[in-house]
């Protein structure tokens, strides 16, 4: 390690070589410990397998299988309901979550806006709250019997909702993503509009601009690089929906251990004490949210040029 | 209870983080043995306060680490790391996959002298082939507990036979549409292979070193074929059993009895404490005709001590595993605290167990019914992939509810996939003929 005195007498010269390294060390560390090593290691755990060697209770025993778990990941429709599960999960979720979000931006980034913070926080907070806890709360208010939505239904005399059925059960679960998606959302929108020179408004107005002319025309071709981002985190987050659906599984018929895709892949690991398998499933699944990002930064590239994207 | 005081704990804490290192390090713990126990109980530091007051020689420190459903994971980890706990509490499901996967010690002949003293339903549990892996904590004698307040009020005789205790679901639904006599959970896989035991299906069963899986066979299908009648007749209810909605039907009287097992009445206690003296608690219905007609109740749940394959103190280890599962005084603690029904049958003389739990004081013969349920109750053995199996009744089930499907064809599809799997793990595994 250099010590920073003698960065004080070289202030004049050439940079230090290990100046660069010491910069990007803690983050190159970090991600070489936490992210390649556990990558690299399942990639080794999905080329082997189990066999049981010996009788009845005969041990088992780790051996090299190659692609074999690939192709059994590859060829199981369980999977692959699964990941179709998954996108129309996302198709209901993510434009619903982006359009509140981006609305929510717009309205607090208007001029004379009332209760500001206080509206902001509010629809912010339900990011706050973990996963597992949002889906138990409205797991609660779903369950017949217990909830409140139902109640209500039945004392206005209307039909009462039945959140759990194998259709209704993804807008229930999309309805739990939305409510703690839209405010991380919105502050990431909402700060990419506060970075909005205010002299583009001024001259706006000048040439006669009413609110909506300045939203429609100025601030949304502005706000794109943010929207690809927040699409693409929406997107990963699709990807990796596992908690919602886990939690609730236990309170319905609705929902297969299998719903989703990481769903099977905990399944497989920790239920099925298959690490190999789930291994091989986890790598498939983790190339096709590579493959999808990279997907839609290519399509939105050229209309977002620069920026974030 | 004896709260340790903050020093205490605080090498608690230490030895339980790095039980490990003060393991590896003699120096440290000259003529004292520390061993690491995982349990999920909720009083069980009391029974450990018990073991460490009488051995000053042999320190046990208790560890939350793992609940019941997540401990052969938890196991298998630490295992994988090289340090998992000396001693572990684990469900009877759950003892094969950590027997095939090499996480617990064989302790045959520290447990051949118990032999005549366990239960034979217990015995059989953690025995396989002849050799004993662990240690019968309790068993799981199966009663149907119902509210007699709500049944004597609608005026229906508690049921005897399946038949009428079909008859007696369809009865309630009729005198009030508000209530049902109990509920069928979709999720609830081991409740299923309870009812199925006792028509005689063992979904295991190893001979030598071959498993046979038994899970469709057509008396087995009668059971599924029984309950689908009842939940597409809307006789029984649809809600899954420990759900919110399920917790709050037991506290309102909407749900009126139980399917379960001698541990119950402190569970509905908790869910429903004002109910205190109007549930009765009666041996399962029985079929009537047929194959099983013999046997009163099946295999739910209960657990048993194991040794790890790893622990440095083997001997230490399993004479701890052996105090907590038989001692009288560990048993006597165990009962008072997590009412459990002791494998033991001397253990069984002690006397909290001679009256009526406290939740249910008229049902004087309580624990005595507990012990001819027992001695009727088929042997079974659970399988090296049970998680699976029930993973798979699991999604079947909900499959056939949702889409109104045969129940019986559930049962293929769980017999199919638990002997496939066991056929590419690589075991030497047939299907019973049918």
């Amino acid at each position: 390690m250099t010590t920073p005195k003698t960065h004080a007498k070289r202030r004049y010269r050439a940079v230090h070589p290990l100046a660069p390294w010491l910069f990007v060390g803690p983050a190159i560390i970090l991600s070489l410990t936490m992210i390649v090593a556990p990558f690299v290691y399942s990639i080794l755990q999905s080329l082997r397998g189990i066999k049981v060697a010996g009788g009845g209770l005969g041990r088992r025993e780790e051996t090299f299988v190659g692609f074999a778990n690939y192709v059994t990941a590859a060829f199981n429709p369980e999977l692959w309901a699964g990941f179709g599960r998954m996108l129309w999960l996302g198709v209901i979720t993510i434009p619903i979550t982006l359009g509140l979000a981006l609305l929510f931006a717009l309205l607090l980034d208007t001029p004379r806006v009332r209760l500001a913070r206080f509206s902001r926080i509010s629809i912010f907070l339900p990011f706050a709250v973990p996963g597992v806890i949002a889906s138990l709360m409205w797991g609660f208010m779903y369950l017949p019997g217990v909830s409140p939505f139902r109640e209500l239904a039945a004392n206005l005399g209307l039909p009462q909702p039945n959140f759990f059925t194998r259709d209704s059960v993804f807008w229930s679960i999309a309805n739990i993503n939305i409510w703690g998606g839209v405010g991380f959302n919105m502050v990431i929108l909402y700060t990419a509009l506060r970075g909005i020179g205010s002299e583009l408004y001024d001259a706006a107005r000048v040439d006669g601009c009413n609110e909506w002319q300045i939203a429609r025309d100025i601030k949304l071709p502005l706000l794109l690089p943010a929207l690809v981002l927040t699409g693409l985190f929406s997107l990963i987050g699709t990807i990796q929906t596992f908690s919602e659906p886990t939690t609730l599984a236990p309170l319905t018929d609705a929902l297969s251990s299998t719903w989703v895709p990481m769903m099977l892949v905990y399944r497989d690991t920790f239920v099925a004490q298959n690490v190999y398998g789930g291994a091989a499933s986890a790598m498939l699944i983790a190339l096709i949210t590579i493959v999808s990002s990279v997907v839609l930064f290519w399509i939105t590239r050229r209309r977002s040029a620069g920026g974030m994207a | 209870m004896t709260l340790p005081t903050g020093v205490r704990a605080a090498r608690n804490l230490l030895a339980a983080s790095f039980g490990a290192v003060l393991l590896a390090t003699p120096a440290l713990s000259q003529d004292k043995v520390e061993l690491t126990y995982w349990n999920w109980a909720p009083h069980i530091d009391e029974v450990i306060a018990i073991w460490n007051e009488q051995n000053p020689d042999i320190h046990v420190t208790v560890s939350r680490a793992a609940g019941a459903n997540e401990i052969v994971q938890k196991l298998s980890a630490a295992h994988t790391a090289g340090n998992p706990p000396d001693v572990t509490n684990v469900t009877y499901g759950d003892l094969p996959a950590l027997i095939v996967n090499g996480l617990v010690a064989d302790i045959t002949p520290e447990m051949a002298p118990l032999k005549d003293q366990i239960a034979p339903v217990a015995w059989n549990l953690v025995t396989f082939d002849g050799t004993t892996w662990a240690t019968p904590q309790g068993t799981s004698p199966m009663y149907f507990f119902y509210r007699k307040d709500l049944l004597a009020e609608l005026n229906i005789e508690p049921p005897k036979t399946w038949e009428e205790f079909g008859a007696a679901a369809k009865a309630v639904r009729a005198a009030d549409p508000t209530k049902y006599l109990t509920q069928f959970s979709t999720g609830d896989a081991g409740t299923m292979a309870a009812l199925t035991h006792q028509v005689g299906a063992k979904w295991w069963s190893l001979e030598g070193d071959q498993w046979t899986v038994d899970i469709n066979g057509p008396e087995a299908k009668k059971v599924a074929s029984f309950w689908q009648d009842l939940v597409t007749s809307d006789a029984v209810s649809g809600m899954q059993a420990f759900s919110p909605e399920w917790g709050a039907a037991i506290a309102n009287g909407s749900i009126i009895g139980i399917i379960s097992a001698v541990w119950a009445p402190p569970l509905i206690q908790n869910l429903a404490p004002d109910t205190l003296g109007d549930w009765a608690a009666i041996p399962l219905p029985r079929w009537s005709e047929g194959v099983g007609a013999q046997y009163s109740g099946g295999v739910t749940g209960g657990s048993a001590t194991a040794v790890s394959a790893l622990t440095k103190h083997p001997e230490e280890a399993k004479k701890f595993a052996i105090w907590i599962t038989n001692n009288e005084e560990a048993l006597a603690a165990y009962v008072r605290l997590m009412n459990i029904w002791p494998a033991n049958l001397e253990a069984r003389k002690l006397p909290q167990l001679q009256e009526a739990p406290a939740f249910i004081p008229d049902e004087k013969n309580f624990y005595q019914l507990a012990g001819e349920i027992d001695a009727a109750t088929p042997t079974v053995s659970w399988g090296p992939n049970r998680g699976i199996a029930f993973d798979a009744y699991v999604n079947a089930m909900g499959e056939a509810v949702q889409n109104k499907s045969s129940f019986a064809d559930v049962l293929d599809v769980v017999q199919k996939v638990t002997f496939d799997d066991m056929k590419n793990q690589g075991y030497n595994v047939v299907e019973a003929a049918h």
